[in-house]
């Protein structure tokens, strides 16, 4: 079921919110855990809340618009009570969060339901999910594969079907990355627009919250949900909108696959504009270089004290970020200011840019290198942000969009907005999968509860 | 180019090159002192390679004609 559908038969007493709280909580806790996808279950809460949502509609109440239906959340989100760990065993012992996160409240108090915290690359610095303290999330359409990260959990969750939404965070492709490995809708809204109240922070220049859903319809209320209404969001309606092709730098360096995803979306759209974005090679280097020295200031006192309690995965990482000069962030900084305004001129040409959203589909579990169409190869975890860095260096909104699959993994693709104009790729995205070219892919029967049959 | 912009204008190339292993661990070694970084011997590989890495992205960055003065410090689109 939607999480639409859910809170519409909740509302109409077709449904209890207790009733569809506690199947997931047993979904999580059987199936879900072959997923690797939650971290901790709060039972007690959920059933709490999901009381108190059934109860406020048997009282005559309207249960709000997402009325019973239960989300995961991403471990660097507060939730009252517990420790918020992002992944890391550093967390471990230090004060449990008073209150929730702001996202998570706002979903509350619309009617969702907090079953747990999912998994993630510490402190959200990867794009796989491999975490060494946690073990990897696996992709539900191929368990020996990556889920995508750093809110791999999240995603894996909202694919097999184990939860409707999920929240997660974008700093470099976050969201976008596991939406496209695991064949899902993800939205990374505008740098801002979105409180990030509540997370525990990675790269406080990018960080944005986001959230993963398996329809259209799902992630705009969420987004309305979160970060209040917008205009016409999901409508469908693309009449007045230009939609262009992102060339150049983005129509190069993947695997055909990828590329052919872009193709096969800008002709159902008709886009034959193309806008070649020629720093966004810069950029990506700029964001490489703005991550680590951001992200390493963060982290500088536990570097200094318990350096070996990092995961490996990130510890190199975060101790190269400390040593870097001043100059080399205050360059990234003018580039990034260039690279808005070559944006910005941009999109004064188009309303929606397509772009690829991962250059390759899900590689396999501890695959350190990749090949490349062009017989080069690649470091496998940070290529795999190859599309998505320059985007979000320039703050931009994006929903990521199952747009087939290849070998029978999906494959992503990007609807890149101008800042503020989620409604503009939630429109696009809705009339795409209104025409039937998006959509996830069939879960795997594991996935599938008796319910849902 | 931006006139304002402090990339001189003539065509010398203006990207440092990232230096060699020697001066790179000498340089890396002592900012890590200076951080009050404690590493291990057999960290330095894996560090080395991420800061040289890093250092050849901002090699790239100061190649770049024109930028404009002033950093996106407060960045907001």
């Amino acid at each position: 079921m939607t999480a639409l559908d859910i809170a519409t038969r909740t509302r109409n007493g077709e449904l209890r919110a207790m009733g569809v709280v506690a199947e997931a909580l047993a979904s999580l806790a059987g199936a879900g855990a072959t997923l690797n996808a939650f971290t901790s279950l709060v039972n007690d809460r959920a059933m709490a809340t999901a009381t108190r949502v059934d109860e406020q509609i048997a009282a005559g109440n309207a249960g709000g618009r997402l009325a019973g239906v239960p989300f995961g959340a991403k471990e660097n989100f507060d939730v009252a009570g517990l420790t918020t760990l992002a992944g890391s065993v550093l967390e471990h012992g230090r004060p449990a969060a008073g209150r929730d996160a702001a996202a998570i409240r706002r979903l509350e108090q619309a009617g969702a339901v907090l079953v747990g915290t999912t998994n993630m690359d510490e402190y959200a610095y990867g794009f796989t999910t491999e975490n060494s303290h946690r073990g990897p999330s696996r992709n539900p359409h191929d368990p020996s594969r990556v889920a995508g990260g750093s809110s791999g959990g999240s995603a894996a969750a909202v694919a097999a079907g184990l939860v409707p939404l999920a929240l997660g965070t974008d700093t470099n492709g976050s969201v976008r990355v596991p939406s496209a490995l695991c064949g899902i809708f993800g939205l990374k809204p505008t740098f801002g627009r979105v409180s990030r109240a509540g997370t525990l922070p990675f790269v406080p220049s990018l960080d944005t919250v986001g959230i993963f859903a398996r329809n259209v319809a799902d992630l705009a209320v969420a987004f309305d949900v979160l970060a209040g209404p917008g205009p016409e969001d999901a409508s469908g309606a693309i009449g007045a909108l230009r939609i262009a092709v992102a060339g150049g730098y983005f129509e190069r360096g993947g695997t055909s696959p990828c590329l052919r995803a872009v193709t096969r979306v800008a002709s159902a759209l008709g886009a034959s504009l193309r806008l070649a974005l020629p720093s966004a090679g810069m950029a990506r280097a700029a964001a490489f270089v703005v991550t680590a020295a951001e992200g390493a200031q963060l982290r500088l006192a536990d570097l200094r004290e318990r350096a070996k309690d990092f995961d490996p995965m990130t510890r190199y990482r975060f101790i190269a970020g400390a040593l870097l000069p001043a100059d080399a962030y205050i360059a990234a900084q003018r580039a990034r200011r260039a690279w808005c305004q070559e944006v910005k001129e941009a999109l004064a040409q188009a309303d929606v840019l397509l772009a690829p959203a991962t250059p390759f589909t899900a590689p396999l579990i501890g695959q350190r290198e990749i090949g490349l169409d062009d017989g080069t190869t690649v470091l496998t975890q940070p290529y795999l942000g190859v599309y998505t860095q320059p985007v979000s260096f320039a703050g931009l909104p994006v929903v990521s969009v199952p747009a087939g699959q290849h070998d029978g993994l999906p494959v992503g693709v990007q609807l890149i907005a101008r800042p503020f104009a989620e409604h503009s790729a939630l429109a696009v995205a809705a009339h795409l999968e209104h025409l039937g070219y998006v959509a996830p892919p069939p879960r795997p029967d594991l996935f599938i509860s008796r319910s849902q049959c | 180019m931006n006139a304002r912009s402090p990339v001189p204008a003539s065509d010398e190339p203006t990207a440092r090159p990232v230096p060699d292993d020697g001066i790179l661990q000498g340089y890396a070694m002592a900012a890590a002192r200076l951080q009050g970084l404690d590493i291990p011997d057999e960290w330095w590989p894996r560090i080395l390679s991420y800061l040289r890495l890093a250092l050849e992205q901002t090699a790239a960055l100061r190649a770049v004609r024109g930028l404009p003065d002033d950093p996106a410090a407060v960045f907001c689109p």
